[in-house]
């Protein structure tokens, strides 16, 4: 699953419509966004970025691991992002790979929470090629029960090549605990059981297919080296006969947490032993103020200049490694800082030390020069990393998915200036409390005595 | 196989190949160049600070040594700031500052905003020139890579255990043997000053590329860098030969790891080199075979797109890093190579079959050979597909110091001219000239390695069982898989514990006429 330093909040927009309604530049994006809506309400945002020969080719469809609300379907809409690779009667799977492969481009696809996004990088002059080829994809796709059932076990070993890893027990544990009815319970990847039992859902995917793979759920991003009013109109005239209604999904409403929650994991080998401490707050789909502030607060608090990195990494030597994620959500997600511990007696004063920052804060609010430098870095590393075409449309997409407003991203960034010492030090005590809080901790199994020994809690 | 060439400037002659009289030099003593300026209309400037000298410079008994002196370089802070004082100096600016450890070469990358370059750049080169070598953080930084390697590498990351150990096994005892990070005794066996004579015989001006690119990239810039590391010792230690690896004979290693799936890395030592007359239809041979990632490749589409065995299956003509995209990592630059084949892990039922299918799927596509189709996709796929290597700034630059390495001017846009021109046959005679399934030696990291191992020395056939329908013609080809013969006998495999690998440069496979029981 992925998770995301530098994310975007925001208000749920209007779509560009048709004329376009280009952004012109000043916000940190340095590039127009021409944004339009064809008549069956697919989104289609290009951004021209000046020679390089190159373009990305993004669709975005807003359906993720969120969505999956039916008992025993959980890593469902990650399987679907499978499928959607195998193929059509026009071009069944080997075709469909060899169409790209022949046109240089770079395809894949990756499965959050709130999206799925399939993604084509390469020359320009293939953009009809991947046109013809996706819009072909997202509109008759056609797979066998065999191909279907052949997929599952892909998934499967996706699902092994993961669970060595404790990062991902880690993970698992925290959405597990710290949310009770929320569909972000489950990871992105979903529980093993379910995974396990895939093979038996041929008639389930074709719902999931007609449920949220329509136009007024997806949009197109195309940045980089291209003419945009060539490319929207073979893109108008790809997808025009694309129809479909979006269904409605309730998701369950995550309970007010009232006191604080903990779980131990014992890993089966070797590892180094983790904490994480996660507090339930506003997402970007529902607070961007509340965004911004988080995008910052972590470096603060955890920060390769932060207090707490300088104590307990640089002199005390008692963490290897300290972080923070606050992954852009459509729902109320969580705030988290990760300390990874040197050995497991170091656990508790990580906690501790942890613990006593945020009171601090909470107390006499953040440091202005620390707060201004956080800033900074935010401001410049988000610069940075629109470098290439796919970059800009990977972050563009992605910070869309939370609000579906592609606008997002520049929102994003102003809130993030405007941010106040006086913001941090309230957010901080509203949301940094003991009941609103769960923690995670992963311990090697060779020092786990007695009847956890070598056991994992987690899924096996 | 081609002679084990390569002389490169080192700290020291290694004596692992003394019965070996030393190749003729590629390298002239001196660096074909002592910067590299590329210019580029972004607003950031990429730097890369290019040090002919890597793992295989580290002592015997002391290896980590030269990436343990890289890190500390880069971050453990400056005569001026400690590394505190360092790391809150870089943060505001958004800086990268980061280190390419290899086993040739070792590489910093800075990346900076324009509009702070004149802040970044005496950090960056006051880290180079004067680092501050600080027995505390010398203390933290070993202790990190120690972790990485006894905790990470052999116990939380399957796959790159599977390749480390591939690395092992190709090359006990040689210094591509072990991970460029160093072994547990060698470390642990490191001085600070140990790092500080390190840094003075190795980081040296002699041994310098500057490389810079971005719309501020300039001679000027350039300058003002080098005037920053003027201080550095104008020539380093006397030249270290590669010595050619050996081969001990063992053709599998099993290591015995508690897993649901098995990582499979396949390989074998070659003197193919990015410089040679049939490197590019090569290319275009393997990226049919198995272009990393991407669905195109022969390998995916029978193991995983017709099986549902894995994730992924891929093959490699020279050691691969894989960084942040799918696209090889740059610097990574060695005069030895191999050819290495990546298998995802499968579900341990299924591990025999998935060796052996991937053993008869490359020895088919050989004699078979590749269609003109085939050819004429990869090679249009490949024209294209390079292009995004080179989209980043940092990349592009990193490409362009590798041909000054291999001395390859311009060889992905070289590569990309001679494309129309390689025919069909070219392709399959490259392929049947370098890649040989029965060459490959197995590197499988596996719960039940003993009884596996047993499993594969009795004969018996894979018999692999699907839970769902298969085409009859993937049947039948099951049926030929099943039963595909491997070379394996006991004396050729080997059992070790994940303990038992990367402890020292050697984990002792040479002369190994009797398998760990």
């Amino acid at each position: 699953m992925l998770t995301g330093l530098l994310l975007a909040a925001a208000v749920s927009a209007s779509d560009g419509g048709v004329p376009p309604a280009a952004t012109a530049p000043g916000g940190l994006i340095p590039y127009p966004l021409d944004v339009r809506t064809l008549k069956n309400g697919l989104r289609v945002v290009m951004v021209p970025t000046g020679p390089g020969g190159l373009a990305a080719y993004f669709t975005l469809v807003r359906v993720g691991s969120r969505n999956e609300v039916e008992e025993g379907r959980t890593g469902f809409a990650h399987f679907f992002e499978h499928m959607m690779f195998r193929g059509t009667e026009a071009y069944p799977a080997d075709k469909y790979g060899q169409a790209l492969q022949a046109a240089g481009v770079n395809n894949n696809a990756e499965t959050d929470d709130d999206f799925t996004l399939y993604t084509n990088y390469g020359p320009s002059d293939a953009l009809p090629t991947v046109i013809a080829v996706e819009a072909d994809r997202f509109q008759h796709l056609k797979y066998s029960v065999e191909g279907f059932q052949t997929e599952a076990k892909a998934v499967l070993g996706e699902y092994n090549k993961d669970v060595a890893d404790p990062e991902f027990e880690l993970d698992e544990q925290m959405h597990k605990t710290a949310f009770l009815k929320s569909t972000y319970r489950h990871t992105t990847m979903g529980f093993a059981k379910d995974i396990k039992r895939m093979p038996e859902e041929y008639d389930y995917s074709l719902q999931f297919l007609k449920r949220w793979y329509v136009p007024g759920n997806t949009t197109i991003f195309v940045v980089g080296d291209f003419q945009p009013a060539q490319v929207f109109a073979q893109i108008e005239k790809a997808y025009g006969g694309w129809s479909g209604k979006l269904s409605t999904v309730k998701i369950p409403k995550e309970p007010e947490q009232r006191k604080k929650s903990s779980v131990d994991v014992h890993w089966t080998t070797q590892t180094l032993p983790r904490v994480a401490m996660a507090f339930h707050a506003p997402s970007l789909g529902t607070d961007l103020k509340a965004a911004a502030i988080q995008n910052l607060l972590g470096p603060y608090l955890l920060g390769p200049a932060s207090a707490l990195y300088r104590s307990l990494v640089l002199d005390r030597h008692l963490a290897v490694n300290l972080s923070s994620w606050y992954g852009d959500h459509r729902e109320p997600y969580l705030f988290t800082l990760v300390a990874t511990a040197k050995d497991e007696t170091a656990l508790p004063q990580i906690e501790d030390a942890i613990d006593q920052a945020i009171a601090a804060l909470q107390k006499t609010g953040p440091d202005a020069k620390l707060l201004a430098d956080v800033k900074s870095n935010q401001r410049y590393g988000l610069l940075m990393s629109f470098e290439t075409p796919a970059a800009l449309a990977g972050a563009l997409a992605m910070s869309s998915s939370s609000t579906g407003d592609p606008r997002t991203l520049d929102q994003l960034a102003k809130a993030m200036a405007a941010v106040t010492p006086d913001d941090v030090q309230a957010f901080a005590k509203k949301v940094l409390v003991p009941k609103n809080e769960t923690v995670v901790v992963v311990r090697p199994a060779a020092t786990v005595a007695g009847d956890g020994a070598g056991k994992k809690g987690g899924q096996r | 196989m081609k002679r084990a060439l390569v002389a490169l400037l080192g700290t020291l002659l290694l004596p692992a190949c003394a019965h070996a009289p030393p190749s003729p030099p590629r390298w002239a003593s001196k660096m074909p160049a002592d910067r590299l300026i590329l210019s580029s209309e972004k607003p950031l400037v990429s730097f890369r600070l290019f040090f002919l000298a890597g793992s295989m410079n580290d002592p015997p008994g002391k290896e980590g040594l030269t990436a343990l002196t890289a890190q500390l370089m880069a971050q453990g802070g400056t005569e001026s700031l400690s590394g505190a004082e360092f790391q809150a100096a870089l943060f505001p600016l958004a800086a990268e500052l980061s280190v390419e450890a290899g086993a040739e070469t070792t590489v910093f990358v800075g990346r900076v905003h324009q509009d702070l370059l004149d802040k970044f750049v005496p950090l960056l080169t006051e880290a180079i020139a004067h680092p501050r070598f600080d027995p505390k953080e010398f203390e933290r930084l070993r202790g990190d890579a120690l972790d990485d390697i006894q905790v990470r590498l052999r116990h939380n990351d399957d796959e790159a255990l599977g390749k480390a150990a591939l690395q092992a096994l190709l090359y006990d005892g040689h210094p591509f043997g072990f991970p460029t990070e160093g072994t547990v005794a060698g470390l642990k066996a490191i001085t600070l000053d140990d790092v500080k004579s390190q840094w003075k015989a190795l980081f040296t001006r002699d041994r310098l590329i500057i490389g810079l690119i971005g719309k501020l990239a300039s001679s000027e810039l350039a300058g003002r860098v080098s005037d920053g590391l003027a201080s550095l010792p104008a020539y380093g230690a006397p030249l270290a030969y590669l010595p050619e690896p050996t081969d001990d004979g063992v053709k599998a290693l099993l290591v015995e790891k508690t897993t649901d799936s098995t990582a499979l890395s396949l390989g074998y030592t070659y003197g193919v080199l990015r410089s040679d007359a049939d490197f590019a239809a090569l290319w275009v041979g393997n990226s049919a075979l198995g272009e990393h990632r991407q669905l195109g490749g022969t390998l995916f589409h029978q193991l995983r797109e017709l099986r549902g065995l894995n994730y992924g299956d891929y093959t490699y003509l020279e050691h691969f890093v894989q960084g942040d995209d799918t696209y090889p990592e740059p610097n990574r630059d060695r005069h030895l190579q191999d050819f290495s084949v990546w298998i995802r892990p499968v579900v341990n039922d299924n591990r025999g079959f998935a060796l052996r299918a991937a053993l008869y799927e490359i020895g088919k596509l050989l004699k078979e050979g590749l269609t003109p189709e085939q050819v004429g996709r990869s090679k249009a796929f490949l024209k294209s597909y390079t292009l995004a290597w080179q989209a980043a700034d940092s990349r592009r630059l990193g490409y362009s110091l590798d041909d000054l390495f291999y001395g390859t001017p311009d060889f992905l846009e070289g590569f990309r001219e001679k494309l129309p021109s390689i025919t069909t046959d070219q392709v399959n005679a490259a392929l049947r000239a370098h890649i040989d399934p029965r060459r490959l030696r197995y590197a499988i990291v596996t719960e039940g390695a003993k009884a596996f191992r047993d499993e594969l020395l009795s004969g018996k056939p894979a018999a692999i069982k699907y839970d769902s329908p298969k085409a009859p013609e993937v049947l039948a080809q099951d049926a030929l898989i099943d039963v595909f013969p491997l070379p394996l006998e006991d004396a050729n495999t080997k059992l070790l514990s994940t303990e038992q690998l990367f402890e020292t440069r050697a984990i002792g496979l040479k002369g190994a006429g009797a398998p760990g029981r």
